[in-house]
């Protein structure tokens, strides 16, 4: 029987604004890839940093491999995790074999040909002598996904990783994350293409106005028309 | 931790405000001095007025203008530094990789600290070694008295405890996320050290004690060992406040 990975019971995380994230219950287990969709706003993000412990929850429940999140988590714990959210954590200053060392040791990775292994999944061979400031943006989103996966995490979580991406590595971070999930991995994984999440994900959780408001069906259903009725008819119970 | 400071001592190492500071602060004050010293030398009257009365073609007059010119532009090219190595995970965005990883952020913190003080200790190394060139260069006497050693020493000191006294710019980087916020409470602190001064307290006012110290050593009003040990708690506060702040974070 598969482990659950990463817990959110009823996880609240208010704003001065309103709720950024009401009452999510989410769980995901090893092997399974689960994409978050929603409109802008909708709470994807916030969801995502409530789970990396980027923001403490107003109430509700966070754990990951059991343990809750917060500012005492232990570092096995985060050992454990891989991420890639808002931005590429890349120092422009340095090379990108030098980058990938920096996560390296951060991470405690004691084998170096990890470092390699991060080069050859995310063809960045070209770049590995090149500082960071003189790569496109694409390949500053893939030296960032490298980062996220170097240390073979046992939960990543990835906040709309296709973006800036070319053909070529949205079809690589497809592959490597089903490879990954085979591996044993759960995956949390937010976008704004439908179609691309209905490729990897085993389930696609929906949100609206900071909550969970149901799946959608990977398989079968015209996804597109299917979510934005859900979408409307969630604004239509809210009387938005 | 160790890792954490090695790569925080790399990033600050590689990056441009590092070298450019690393610059103007040991060659750039070198060069200022040499070209005071060799206008003095020249007795040229404009240089000599704007030296001071004491003012000499001697190694006192070298040291004396290095610890003016460091008094000021140390506490206003460290907090600079300061700021830039806080607030830069925040304009480059890699903040977001800090949060999550087995290395704590309040160690990252510790490790940010330490690369700072080690580069200050880098810098109080090499301005006085610069300077001692600069004297050699422009032909002061090779042999140096107790008195020119006791200088350097004090100038070296400087650089140290004007490290030490910058911190809080770290704090308010970190706090407004901005290399302009701590960069303004940089020029803070520099202008309020100066008005200090003019109040005649500054003895008490520890971002002022250490260039009071140095540029007022032989003098009566000189500051006192107790307003000079004051530098150390000062600075055990800051790092406190500092990795507290990036400790409890968040990321909204």
């Amino acid at each position: 029987m598969s482990k659950t990975v990463l817990t959110l019971k009823n996880a609240t995380r208010l704003f001065s604004g309103g709720a950024g994230v009401n009452k999510a219950n989410l769980t995901i287990k090893q092997g399974e890839i689960v994409a978050l969709v929603g409109l802008n706003g909708a709470g994807k993000t916030t969801l995502m940093k409530l789970a990396l412990g980027m923001l403490r929850p107003t109430s509700g429940i966070i754990q990951i491999v059991g343990q809750p999140v917060n500012p005492r988590t232990s570092s096995s714990v985060w050992a454990q995790v891989g991420y890639f959210v808002d931005a590429p954590f890349v120092y422009p200053e340095l090379t990108v074999t030098q980058n990938l060392d920096t996560m390296r040791s951060l991470q405690g990775v004691a084998d170096t040909d990890s470092i390699e292994r991060a080069i050859t999944e995310f063809n960045l061979r070209q770049y590995a002598d090149q500082k960071a400031r003189t790569l496109s943006l694409g390949n500053r989103q893939r030296v960032g996904l490298a980062m996220s996966f170097l240390h073979a995490p046992r939960l990543i979580i990835l906040d709309e990783p296709t973006n800036s991406l070319d053909p070529s590595g949205v079809i690589a971070l497809r592959q490597l994350l089903r490879q990954r999930a085979y591996e044993g991995a759960a995956i949390l994984v937010s976008s704004h293409h439908l179609d691309e999440v209905a490729r990897i994900a085993d389930r696609i959780v929906m949100m609206n106005r900071g909550e969970i408001i149901g799946e959608l069906r990977s398989h079968g259903d015209d996804l597109e028309r299917v979510f934005f009725e859900r979408i409307h008819a969630d604004d239509t119970r809210r009387g938005v | 931790m160790k890792q954490a400071v090695l790569i925080e001592s790399k990033k600050l190492i590689r990056s441009r405000v590092g070298m450019v500071a690393s610059i103007l602060l040991s060659i750039g004050v070198g060069s200022i001095c040499a070209l005071l010293m060799l206008g003095i030398r020249a007795n040229n009257p404009d240089i000599i007025a704007q030296a001071g009365a004491d003012a000499a073609f001697d190694w006192q007059t070298l040291l004396g203008m290095a610890t003016q010119i460091t008094a000021t532009a140390g506490l206003l090219g460290f907090g600079v530094v300061l700021a830039w190595h806080f607030a830069r995970e925040f304009s480059d965005r890699t903040i977001y990789g800090m949060f999550s990883l087995p290395v704590s952020r309040g160690k990252i913190a510790i490790a940010k600290i330490i690369a700072f003080l080690l580069w200050c200790v880098v810098m109080s190394i090499a301005l006085p070694v610069i300077i001692g060139i600069v004297g050699l260069l422009v032909g002061l006497p090779s042999s140096i008295a107790p008195p020119v050693i006791e200088a350097f020493g004090r100038l070296c000191l400087l650089l140290l405890m004007t490290g030490v006294v910058a911190l809080p710019v770290g704090i308010v980087a970190a706090k407004t996320r901005s290399l302009l916020g701590g960069v303004g409470a940089a020029i803070c602190l520099v202008v309020l050290a100066s008005v200090m001064v003019l109040t005649g307290v500054a003895g008490w006012f520890t971002p002022s004690a250490p260039a009071l110290w140095a540029m007022n050593y032989a003098q009566s009003q000189s500051v006192s060992s107790l307003q000079l040990w004051l530098v150390l708690p000062y600075g055990v506060i800051s790092v406190v406040l500092l990795v507290a702040l990036w400790k409890y974070m968040e990321l909204d």
